[in-house]
C-alpha cells in the first residue's frame, strides 16, 4: 500500500495505490506544508492495510529553488523551499577554454567563481598532461575569499579516470578541512559540460534537498505504520530519502516521469504513446512496460543537459494540434491523452473525437501522484569500456548490468526483483579502438507483478 | 550562397552538420560550439567566399579533425587549434595560406573550419571535399583528382603539433596512430592546394548547404514542411521509417584494420501488416540499406536516420531499439558516382559485395 504526493504551484495532489491500482485520491491547493499532514492522513485511514511506503515528487519545488537563484526568479510556491545556493567551479583541462562559463544560463547563475587549472585524462584514460595541485590550491583560496563554502571539481576524462579530480580534492582537504567538494566522476557518465552542469546543480541543491527531504519525512513520519520515505526521479524510478540528499539532481524530470507512468496506469496502457496537453502545450511521450521512454543529454524543461536521464518528452505548442493529430493517426498501438486543464481537456475531447482509437485519461486523481505511488527504484549507468572482440562486449554489458541491478537492490528493492530494462551497447565512431558507450537501466518488478 | 557565418548561425551550422553525418556520432557539440561563439564575437564574422572569388593561384588548406565526437565531448575544441597546424603547415611550405576550405563540411567538421577562419583571420571557402563524412582523410575528391593529402598538419587538444610529409596512404596510417595517442582526436590541416587546383574537384556551396538545412531542422513547423525544404536543399527522400528494433555490433576480430570504427548495423521495422523491413549496415555512420533483402541505397550517397517526433538526426552513438525513425537517403556529389569515385567510397570500398543501385549491373 503506498501514497504518492504530488507537491508544486498548484499545491498537493496525493494518491493511494495497491498493486498499481488506484484506491484514492485527494489534494489540497491551500495551507503549504502545514496542510499536508492532513492530507496525506486522509489517505492513510481510506487504506484498507498499512501503508508501507510514501513517494514524493518534488521537481517543480527543486526547479523553483534553482531559478529563484537567477535574474527570472518565479513566483514562489505554496510550499516555500530553501533558493539553491551557488557554489565555486573548477575544470581540470589541459588549456583554459576560449569560453570558460558553462553553455547554460541556469548552471551559470549557480557558479559564483569559476577557474581551471591543468589537468585531465583522455577518453581512453591516459593522463594528457600532469595536474597543477598548486593551482588548484590558489583557485580555490579565491573561491573561499569570495565566500564560497562549496567547490564542484569537473577534469576532463573522469568518466573512465577519477585521477586528478581526486588528487586534487585530497590537497584541498588538508588546505581546506570545511570546504564542501563534490565530483563530476561521482555522477559518471559522457560529456565534460554535461557532468560539469549534473555535479553544479546537485551541489547547488543540497541544502535546499536537506531542508525539503526533512519536512517530507516529517510527514512521512506521521502516517501510521512508519512507512518509509521516498521520492521519484527523472527516470521513472524512485530513490530513498537518505539517497537523494546526496544526488537531488535525479529528482530532476520526475514531474514528467510521473506524470507519463500515472497516465499509463490509470488507462491500463502500460505500452503506449502518451499524450500530454495543458495550457498551451501538447507533448508527446511513451512508456513501454509502464516505464517512461528515458534518455541522458536532453535539454529538458531547465535547457541545460545533464547525465542523468529524463523522459524523452517532444514538446509543442497548441497550434501543432494538427500536426499532431495527423501524426496520432499513424502511429502503431495504443495512445492516450491525458489533460490537465480546461484548455488541455478542450485539446484532448478534439483529438478523442477526431481519432477513436485514442484513450482518454479520466479520473480524479492526479496522474503524477499515481506515477510517483506506483515507481520503484531505479538505477542507470552510462559508461564507455573497450573491447576488441564479441565476447568482451557482452562480458561488460553483463558485468553492467550485474553493477546496475546490485545498485537497484541497494537502492532498497523487494530482493529478487531487480530486473534490466535495457541494455545498449554503442560503438563510439571514429576512434580506431573498439570502444563502446554502455546505457543500461534496471529497476525493481512493479508491486502487482511480483510473486 | 551565404556570404558569413555569424555567431547567430553557429546553431543552424550545428543541426545542418548532423545531416550529412549518415548518422555518425552524437547530436550536440554544446562546448566546441561555445568556443567557437566566443571566438566569432571577438573576432566578429567570417568571411565566406566562393572559389571563383579568389585569384587561382591563392593557397587553400583543408581543415578538418580526424577521430571521434566522444572525446570532443569530454574536451571540447577551444576553436583556434588551426592556428597551431596551420603556422605548422605555412612553416614547411615556406608560403603563408590564403584561404581555409573545408575537408568535410560535416559534423564537427562544418564548424572547426568557420573556428579556423576566424582564428586566423582569413576567408572560408563554401565548399569541401566528401559532402559528407567518410572515415578516411584519403576518401575525398581532392584525393580522387590527384591533389596530395601533404604535407599536413596536425594538432591535439593537448596542443601536441605535428607536421607528416609523406604518401596520402602512409600519412593516413601515420595520422591515425597519433591520433589514438593524442586521445581520439586531432585536428588537421591538409591538401595544401590553389584555388585553380580545387577548382577541378571541390564540392561547392557545402557549407551555404549545411547552414540551409539547419535552418530546416531548427525551424520547420512540421515534420511535412521539414522533409519538403531537405528534398529541395539536399536532395533528400524518405526510403522508409518505422520503430528501430534491433541493433548489432560486430567487433573486428580478424583481419586488417582498414578502417577506424566498429561495423555496426540496425533494423527498422515499418509498422502495419504490409510494413518492411530495413536493415542499415555500417560502421561508424550508415553505408548500406537493405529493404526485404534488396540494395535500395548505399554509400557514397548518405543515409541517415531521422527522428519521428523531434527534427533531428539520430546517430549511431544515441539510437536505441524503440526510436521512431525515418530513413532518408541524399545522393553524393556526382564525383563520387563516377566509377572512381565508387572505388574510392562505394559500397565495395567498405566490404560489402554489393553494387551501388546507381551501377550498371544493379539496375
Amino acid at each position: 500500500m503506498r501514497i504518492g504526493v504530488r507537491l508544486g504551484a498548484s499545491g498537493a495532489e496525493a494518491a493511494l495505490a495497491h498493486s498499481g491500482q488506484v484506491l484514492a485520491a485527494a489534494r489540497r491547493s491551500d495551507g503549504g506544508w502545514r496542510g499536508l499532514p492532513a492530507l496525506v492522513r486522509e489517505l492513510a485511514a481510506a487504506a484498507p492495510s498499512t501503508v508501507d511506503s510514501v513517494v514524493w515528487s518534488v521537481t517543480e519545488l527543486f526547479e523553483h529553488a534553482l531559478l529563484a537563484v537567477g535574474p527570472r526568479a518565479p513566483s514562489p510556491p505554496p510550499f516555500t523551499v530553501l533558493p539553491a545556493v551557488p557554489v565555486a567551479s573548477l575544470l581540470v583541462l589541459p588549456r583554459a577554454p576560449r569560453a570558460l562559463a558553462h553553455p547554460s544560463e541556469l548552471v551559470r547563475s549557480l557558479v559564483s567563481w569559476r577557474g581551471a587549472v591543468t589537468g585531465g585524462h583522455d577518453l581512453f584514460g591516459s593522463e594528457l598532461v600532469p595536474v597543477d595541485l598548486d593551482a588548484a590550491v590558489r583557485a580555490a583560496t579565491e573561491a573561499r575569499a569570495a565566500g564560497l563554502g562549496t567547490l564542484t571539481i569537473t577534469a576532463t576524462g573522469a568518466s573512465n579516470s577519477v585521477a586528478h579530480e581526486e588528487a586534487i580534492a585530497a590537497r584541498l582537504r588538508e588546505e581546506f578541512p570545511d570546504l564542501r567538494i563534490r565530483l563530476s566522476g561521482d555522477a559518471g557518465g559522457l560529456g565534460l559540460l554535461e557532468r560539469d552542469a549534473t555535479t553544479i546543480i546537485n551541489a547547488a541543491l543540497l541544502t535546499t534537498a536537506e531542508d525539503l527531504i526533512e519536512r517530507c519525512e516529517r510527514v512521512t513520519a506521521a502516517v501510521p505504520g512508519s512507512p518509509s520515505c521516498w521520492f521519484a526521479t527523472g527516470d521513472g524510478g524512485r530513490v530513498s530519502a537518505k539517497r537523494l540528499r546526496s544526488v537531488p539532481v535525479r529528482s530532476l524530470g520526475s514531474d514528467a516521469a510521473t506524470v507519463l507512468t500515472g497516465s499509463a496506469v490509470l488507462t491500463r496502457r502500460l505500452d503506449a504513446h502518451v499524450v500530454l496537453a495543458a495550457r498551451g502545450l501538447i507533448s508527446l511521450g511513451r512508456v513501454d512496460a509502464g516505464l517512461p521512454m528515458i534518455a541522458p543529454d536532453l535539454a529538458g524543461k531547465l535547457s541545460v543537459r545533464t547525465v542523468s536521464p529524463i523522459p524523452v518528452l517532444n514538446v509543442r505548442g497548441s497550434a501543432a494540434e494538427p500536426a499532431l493529430a495527423a501524426e496520432l493517426r499513424t502511429l502503431v498501438g495504443p495512445r492516450v491523452v491525458a489533460a490537465f486543464d480546461r484548455e488541455g481537456t478542450e485539446v484532448a475531447d478534439r483529438l478523442c473525437a477526431d481519432i477513436p482509437e485514442l484513450v482518454p485519461m479520466r479520473s480524479e486523481a492526479n496522474a503524477s501522484a499515481v506515477g510517483a505511488a506506483c515507481s520503484e527504484p531505479s538505477a542507470w549507468l552510462d559508461i564507455v569500456v573497450p573491447a576488441d572482440t564479441l565476447e568482451e562486449l557482452q562480458r561488460q554489458q553483463h558485468l553492467a548490468e550485474r553493477q546496475a541491478m546490485t545498485l537497484v537492490a541497494a537502492a532498497g528493492a523487494h530482493p529478487g526483483s531487480e530486473r534490466v530494462i535495457s541494455s545498449v551497447a554503442t560503438a563510439l565512431a571514429f576512434l580506431g579502438r573498439d570502444v563502446y558507450r554502455l546505457h543500461v537501466r534496471a529497476s525493481s518488478e512493479p508491486e502487482g507483478e511480483r510473486a | 550562397m551565404i556570404t558569413e557565418i555569424t555567431v547567430d548561425d553557429l546553431p543552424a551550422l550545428e543541426a545542418g552538420s548532423q545531416l550529412t553525418c549518415s548518422s555518425a556520432g552524437s547530436t550536440h557539440f554544446d562546448g566546441a560550439l561555445a568556443n567557437i561563439a566566443e571566438l566569432l564575437r571577438e573576432r566578429g564574422p567570417v568571411r565566406m567566399v566562393g572559389l571563383d572569388e579568389l585569384d587561382g593561384d591563392a593557397l587553400c588548406v583543408a581543415i578538418g579533425a580526424i577521430g571521434g565526437f566522444g572525446p570532443m565531448l569530454e574536451l571540447p575544441p577551444s576553436g583556434d587549434e588551426a592556428v597551431a597546424a596551420v603556422r605548422a603547415l605555412e612553416a614547411r611550405l615556406g608560403r603563408r595560406v590564403d584561404a581555409i576550405v573545408s575537408l568535410n563540411a560535416s559534423g564537427p567538421n562544418a564548424f572547426a573550419p568557420v573556428a579556423a577562419a576566424s582564428a586566423l583571420g582569413l576567408p572560408l571557402v563554401d565548399c569541401d571535399g566528401m559532402g559528407r563524412v567518410l572515415p578516411l582523410v584519403s576518401q575525398t575528391t581532392y584525393a580522387l583528382a590527384g591533389l596530395p593529402i601533404g604535407p599536413l598538419a596536425a594538432v591535439s587538444l593537448a596542443g601536441d603539433v605535428m607536421v607528416l610529409d609523406t604518401s596520402t596512404a602512409r600519412s593516413e596510417l601515420l595520422l591515425r596512430s597519433a591520433m589514438q595517442a593524442a586521445g581520439g582526436f586531432m585536428l588537421c590541416a591538409t591538401y595544401p592546394s590553389t584555388v585553380d587546383e580545387l577548382a577541378k574537384c571541390a564540392i561547392r556551396g557545402s557549407t551555404s548547404r549545411v547552414v540551409e538545412a539547419g535552418r530546416l531542422l531548427l525551424g520547420a513547423p512540421d515534420r511535412a514542411t521539414l522533409l519538403a525544404g531537405l528534398a529541395s536543399v539536399a536532395g533528400a527522400r524518405v526510403l522508409g521509417g518505422g520503430r528501430v528494433v534491433e541493433l548489432g555490433h560486430a567487433t573486428r576480430t580478424v583481419g586488417a584494420r582498414q578502417y577506424p570504427a566498429a561495423p555496426t548495423s540496425v533494423v527498422v521495422a515499418e509498422p502495419g501488416p504490409a510494413g518492411r523491413m530495413i536493415r542499415l549496415e555500417g560502421q561508424s555512420e550508415i553505408f548500406l540499406a537493405v529493404v526485404d533483402g534488396v540494395v535500395s541505397a548505399a554509400v557514397p550517397d548518405v543515409l541517415c536516420l531521422l527522428d519521428q517526433r523531434e527534427p533531428h538526426i539520430v546517430g549511431l552513438e544515441r539510437v536505441a531499439v524503440g526510436n521512431d525513425v525515418d530513413v532518408l537517403v541524399m545522393p553524393a556529389d556526382p564525383m563520387w558516382h563516377s566509377g572512381a569515385g565508387l572505388a574510392l567510397a562505394g559500397p565495395r570500398a567498405f566490404g560489402f559485395p554489393v553494387e551501388h543501385p546507381r551501377e550498371e549491373g544493379a539496375r
